[in-house]
């Protein structure tokens, strides 16, 4: 079979699973929900300082809950022994992580875009800045799922979980979150966003070419 | 760059040691395993049976020696290696939340080699119902592990390493095993098993390997 | 020539090499140190606008030139190691990074220092401080890893994927950095930036940076050593070592 009809079968593999036990999809969504929640009751309820920093906390807890999907991507596989065919199989490395890490994004990243979109608009984000919040998180969440690809596949089966990888990704997400950020106060402001967007295409352009390799290396380094 | 052909199966490891979390499992093991040959490798608990078999894989860098296949050193040859090569680890590789069908085809498709039989054919060959849509988490453990030795019946390769595969079986699951790996080594291939139990196979077909005696 | 050198990855020859060159190194980083801190402390003049409390640059500016170098000789170690699979750098890389762990810490410990008499607060968003967390936060996730995997040899091999991948990433995390810091400041002169800097200031400064740089190799080397045994402690000459304390 070729390398595409491999990476296709990885794909929907992963797929299967998000589809087979949807309780693993809610949980960071629900997480999500509360981190948002959790800063009116720590800033108070004054709604103009909240509506401000609305795009901040949905970066923010997007980011966090992204994190706690990471261990999901190589521990089921690591557990049940797929890990080590994945390794050894003739077909490239880099490409059936890319297709592992699709699965995350589509399954992991795309539910809490829209989960942000759904809290953007109940919580009254004004048009342009909602715009540029999703936009954002658009561009930037594939370098996020691809850095936390490889997190997840340096600490596969290691103690300390979520912990571990938040320590190892979040200085790594620090880039995205600025530009992401600087485009939504852009758009409050009535400015141009072009520069954050290309930029953060520019990061997922580059994370997507390189990333692959980088956690190819990581999972060999591990199951050695 | 996959050599298509005759030369004959063949792996060999110098002067192999392995240390696994500053423990040394073994070293200086020198060992050749030549086509139609199923060694099987035997030793205390704690020997380095699934180590050896892991180096034996690729599964990792040894901490001194090499390894060669057909004659070329492995990390230059990793990719036809691997091509030529079905490993069982210790967790069969079974997808609790898809059918045993699936599970079968997404092997095949990491595979790049064509297949021997039908999925179906593989099935039954391993004392599986070929038809069953339910989820593998819903087999037995000995079915598991039945289901991860359909994969040799159907994937082309002339390199098996199995890591216990009697694990979970019964009577009739182990004959399933001794009639697989005598089929394999008729064709010429090589065949390197670690198992406490003994294995009935034809006349100079098995060899035995003990690692108790290099012990460091 | 060139074959000497090519010697020395070998860790048995690293070791007896570590073991010759350390009490040197320290003398000379001693050195360096008295030297560097009296034309610093003593004969550099004091800044006409910050009195006497700018002198604490002759630590700040050091560490924070040594965390970037030590980074880079992290991963390079542990490229050298992942790709050539040369042992002395997987090595090395595990010694370094405790060590560039330490000097960040240093070169924020003695921001914070300067900031407070200077805008008095013990924490300022400047970029480069920001920077110089992020780089702290960095290093601390390669610790951590290498501490959570039991095998050396693995731990050593997954830290250079992430310390290569943290390479790359610096640049862009310090561009990231700046660009948020002028945001919100405008385009003025990040705090710590000495815009032009006088001989009698610059020189201590160099010299500094030397006794920095040697007493790094001083400990790298001590440190190294001990990584050394704990990787090779199954070969023939580390018992030998173990059991003779001395090398044969």
């Amino acid at each position: 079979m070729s390398a595409l009809a491999a990476a296709r079968s990885v794909l929907g593999r992963d797929l299967r699973r998000a589809r087979r036990r949807p309780g693993d999809l809610a949980q960071p969504l629900i997480f999500f929900a509360v981190v948002v929640f959790l800063f009116p009751i720590a800033i108070g309820p004054q709604s103009e300082l909240l509506r401000s920093l609305l795009p901040a906390m949905l970066w923010v807890a997007a980011l966090l809950a992204l994190v706690i999907t990471l261990p999901d991507v190589f521990a089921a596989d690591y557990a049940d022994g797929s890990l080590e065919q994945l390794i050894l199989s003739p077909q490239p490395l880099a490409l059936l992580v890319l297709a592992k890490i699709a699965a995350q994004w589509l399954t992991g990243a795309l539910p809490l875009i829209g989960m942000s979109a759904a809290l953007g608009a109940v919580l009254g984000l004004e048009a342009t800045v909602w715009r540029a919040v999703l936009l954002g998180l658009l561009l930037g969440t594939p370098v996020l799922s691809l850095v936390g690809g490889l997190a997840s596949a340096l600490a596969v089966g290691l103690r300390g979980g979520p912990l571990l990888l938040a320590l190892l990704t979040l200085p790594l997400y620090i880039p995205v979150l600025i530009f992401g950020t600087s485009a939504a106060r852009n758009a409050g402001l009535g400015l141009a966003v072009e520069a954050e967007m290309f930029f953060l295409a520019g990061l997922s352009v580059l994370a997507l070419t390189l990333t692959p390799f980088a956690i190819a290396a990581a999972l060999r380094a591990r199951m050695g | 760059m996959t050599p298509a052909s005759p030369t004959p199966a063949c792996l060999e490891a110098r002067a192999l040691s392995c240390i696994r979390a500053d423990r040394l499992i073994f070293e200086a093991l020198d060992f050749t395993a030549r086509a139609g040959e199923v060694w099987q490798v035997t030793g205390a608990n704690g020997a380095g049976k699934t180590s050896l078999l892991r180096l034996l894989a690729g599964l990792g860098t040894p901490a001194a020696g090499t390894l060669h296949w057909c004659g070329e050193p492995l990390p230059e040859a990793r990719d036809y290696y691997q091509a030529e090569l079905l490993f069982l680890g210790h967790a069969p590789a079974v997808a609790g939340f898809l059918s045993a069908h699936e599970n079968l085809m997404h092997a095949c498709a990491l595979s790049n080699q064509p297949l021997r039989m039908p999925l179906g054919a593989a099935l039954t060959r391993v004392g599986l119902p070929s038809a069953d849509d339910a989820p593998a988490q819903r087999l037995s453990a000995g079915q598991r592990q039945r289901l991860a030795l359909a994969r040799f019946a159907l994937v082309p390769a002339r390199l098996w390493i199995m890591d216990e595969p009697l694990t979970a079986l019964d009577v009739a699951g182990r004959g399933l095993v001794e009639a697989l790996l005598t089929e394999h080594a008729a064709r010429g291939g090589v065949a390197i098993v670690s198992t406490h139990q003994g294995l009935q196979l034809p006349a100079g077909v098995l060899q035995q390997f003990d690692l108790s005696g290099l012990q460091a | 020539m060139l074959q000497r050198f090519h010697k020395y990855a070998a860790p048995m020859h690293f070791h007896r090499l570590a073991l010759a060159l350390s009490p040197w190194l320290f003398g000379i980083s001693a050195l360096l140190f008295a030297t560097g801190l009296f034309g610093g402390l003593v004969l550099a003049p004091a800044d006409y606008q910050q009195g006497d409390s700018f002198r604490i640059i002759y630590l700040h500016v050091p560490s924070a030139w040594m965390s970037m170098f030590v980074y880079m000789v992290m991963a390079s170690a542990g490229a050298a190691g992942l790709i050539w699979k040369v042992k002395m750098g997987d090595i090395i890389a595990r010694a370094a990074a405790p060590l560039g762990a330490s000097f960040t810490f240093l070169a924020l410990a003695t921001g914070s220092l300067w900031g407070k008499p200077m805008w008095g607060a013990w924490w300022v968003w400047d970029a480069r401080l920001t920077s110089e967390l992020i780089l702290l936060f960095l290093y601390l996730g390669y610790l951590a890893l290498q501490s959570a995997i039991e095998d050396r040899r693995a731990a050593a091999r997954a830290g250079a994927v992430l310390a290569i991948v943290g390479v790359v990433n610096i640049p862009i995390i310090h561009y990231s950095v700046e660009w948020w810091s002028t945001l919100h400041q405008g385009a003025t002169i990040t705090k710590f930036d000495t815009p032009s800097i006088a001989t009698s200031m610059l020189i201590p400064l160099l010299l500094m940076a030397l006794a920095f740089k040697s007493f790094f190799a001083a400990t790298l080397l001590v440190r190294a050593r001990c990584e050394i045994l704990a990787f090779e402690q199954h070969t023939a000459w580390v018992r030998e070592y173990l059991r003779a304390g001395r090398p044969s």
